[in-house]
């Protein structure tokens, strides 16, 4: 006999599984998809032992290991879908969506919940988020989240008043061309710096970062004190959190330079001075 | 495997046997996989791994085909028909058995077989062996089984036993994981079954689902 023959009927099979699994709803249809496949492996098994003359015998054993195995898949399977059913009353896969993240989502107001415990993380994302958001929603945010979060709770106030200084100017248009991935780390480990920083920043006067802010570009309010605790949290947690700003690093890159709390409002720095100078006047 | 390969064309008998099983199981499988009506799904399934068995047969891999006889067509198809029972399938048409990504499996299983057969037809086209009877009988495959392969069975036993004793614990209901916790003072009780279980599913499904259990552990 020739081994194409069986090798091609397994793979047919295999396929008719592998469509039963994707297609159907039904669990237990799944589960005899699966056992299709399982089949399809059995007869290739078979096959290729009879064609080797395997003196052990090893493709039919496998065969009897792989029925049995199965046997016991099935086995445990079946109480799982009977333990599904007892509870949700369905065995319909499309609506066991307990585990799925998404749109349709039925779980969504527990998410902010389960941010408040991990304040930088969330500040990094909200910093994600509001990269494109208008810059007065991401003063919202920002206000939200840093009454949320431990570190963000005294800068909240502050922060949509926090006023550009002209130290860091330098500093920043330095840093905008060369190195984007410290600087999407930095704009978004700037939150829980921020929070310390900002107080501190919000003293110096409006006017005079108002009239340097529509002019250049990067030196987005930079209080001396946000500069000086972002910079070690750059080396920290740019590993950590790139992940998260991988989406928006061009928006990143363009928001180089800016201060712990200016490098939270990623992106378009005109809003966010408008904003700032509408806090303030 | 040395022999010079004979031609495709004039099928020897066993081919023709084989290709009408095959062709039967494939049938079946994509019965199974497409019918609208569950029970039938696995009876389908009895008459694909039937052909299958058949298969087996052929290629002189006797015992394996009685197991697959025996457990397939005899265990797990029962093991399936209880469980759609169980699930309290509807008996007849019902008309949400495929999911909405029809199409999308329907082109992924096609591709998987493109690739499939388009590889094994390649890599196997001049593979042949004479089929002669004997290695794959009851006999030279129990020997083998213990002696050489002694170690795996055995671990296959324990294999089996770790799934029955799961598949108990998942399957009853009077084991429940407030139980351990019942004995704590301030706990609160565990439910007695399944009806508490379930309250705002629907209720006629739950209480003849509850009872077996129930009784069960009254009888004990």
């Amino acid at each position: 006999m020739h081994i194409v023959y069986p090798s091609v009927l397994s793979a047919v099979l295999f396929s008719i599984g592998v469509y039963g699994v994707l297609a159907r709803r039904n669990t237990i249809l799944v589960l005899m998809s699966v056992e299709l496949m399982l089949n399809a492996v059995n007869i290739n098994l078979v096959a290729f032992d009879v064609w080797l003359g395997d003196r052990l015998h090893g493709g039919q054993v496998l065969t009897l290991f792989v029925i049995v195995i199965a046997a016991a898949e099935l086995g445990v399977g079946l109480a799982i879908v009977l333990a599904v059913f007892r509870n949700r009353a369905t065995v319909d896969i499309d609506r066991l969506r307990d585990l799925a993240e998404g749109p349709d989502e039925p779980y969504a107001p527990t998410a902010p919940a389960s941010e408040a415990p991990a304040p930088r993380r969330e500040l990094a994302e909200t910093a994600v988020r509001s990269a494109n958001s208008p810059a007065a929603q991401r003063a919202g945010d920002r206000a939200s989240t840093g009454s949320r979060g431990s570190a963000g709770a005294v800068a909240s106030p502050t922060e949509a008043t926090a006023p550009p200084t002209d130290t860091v100017e330098a500093r920043a248009e330095t840093a905008e061309p060369a190195r984007t991935d410290q600087v999407e780390g930095q704009a978004e480990t700037a939150g829980p710096e921020a929070g310390t920083a900002e107080p501190v920043t919000g003293q110096p006067p409006p006017g005079a970062s108002a009239t340097e802010a529509p002019t250049t570009e990067p030196t987005v309010g930079e209080p001396t004190a946000g500069e000086t605790t972002t910079e070690p949290t750059v080396r920290e947690k740019t590993a950590r959190e790139e992940t998260a700003g991988e989406e928006t690093a061009g928006e990143k890159t363009r928001a180089t330079g800016q201060s712990a709390d200016g490098g939270e409002r990623v992106g378009e720095q005109p809003d966010t001075r408008h904003v700032r100078r509408g806090g303030k006047g | 495997m040395t022999d010079p390969v004979p031609p495709f064309l004039p099928p020897t008998g066993q081919e023709i046997v084989f290709l009408l099983l095959g062709v039967v199981a494939a049938g079946a499988a994509l019965l199974v996989v497409t019918t609208k009506h569950l029970v039938h799904a696995a009876l389908w399934l009895v008459l694909s791994f039937g052909a299958l068995a058949g298969c087996y047969l052929i290629l002189t891999a006797e015992f394996v085909a009685w197991v697959q006889v025996l457990i397939y067509v005899g265990a797990v198809v029962v093991l399936l028909l209880f469980g759609i029972m169980l699930t309290r399938a509807p008996i007849g048409r019902s008309p949400d058995l495929d999911s909405r990504n029809r199409v999308v499996a329907a082109i992924v299983a096609l591709a998987t077989a493109g690739v499939l057969i388009t590889v094994v037809v390649e890599g196997f086209r001049g593979a042949y062996t004479p089929l002669e009877p004997g290695p794959g009988a009851a006999k030279e495959l129990g020997s083998s089984v213990f002696r050489t392969w002694v170690l795996p069975f055995e671990a296959l036993s324990v294999l089996l036993l770790a799934a029955l004793i799961g598949a108990i614990v998942l399957s009853r209901t009077d084991i429940r994981p407030g139980a351990g916790r019942g004995a704590d003072p301030g706990g609160a009780p565990p439910p007695e079954d399944g009806a508490q279980a379930v309250p705002d599913r629907d209720e006629k499904a739950s209480p003849s689902l509850a009872s077996p259990p129930t009784g069960r552990s009254g009888g004990k």
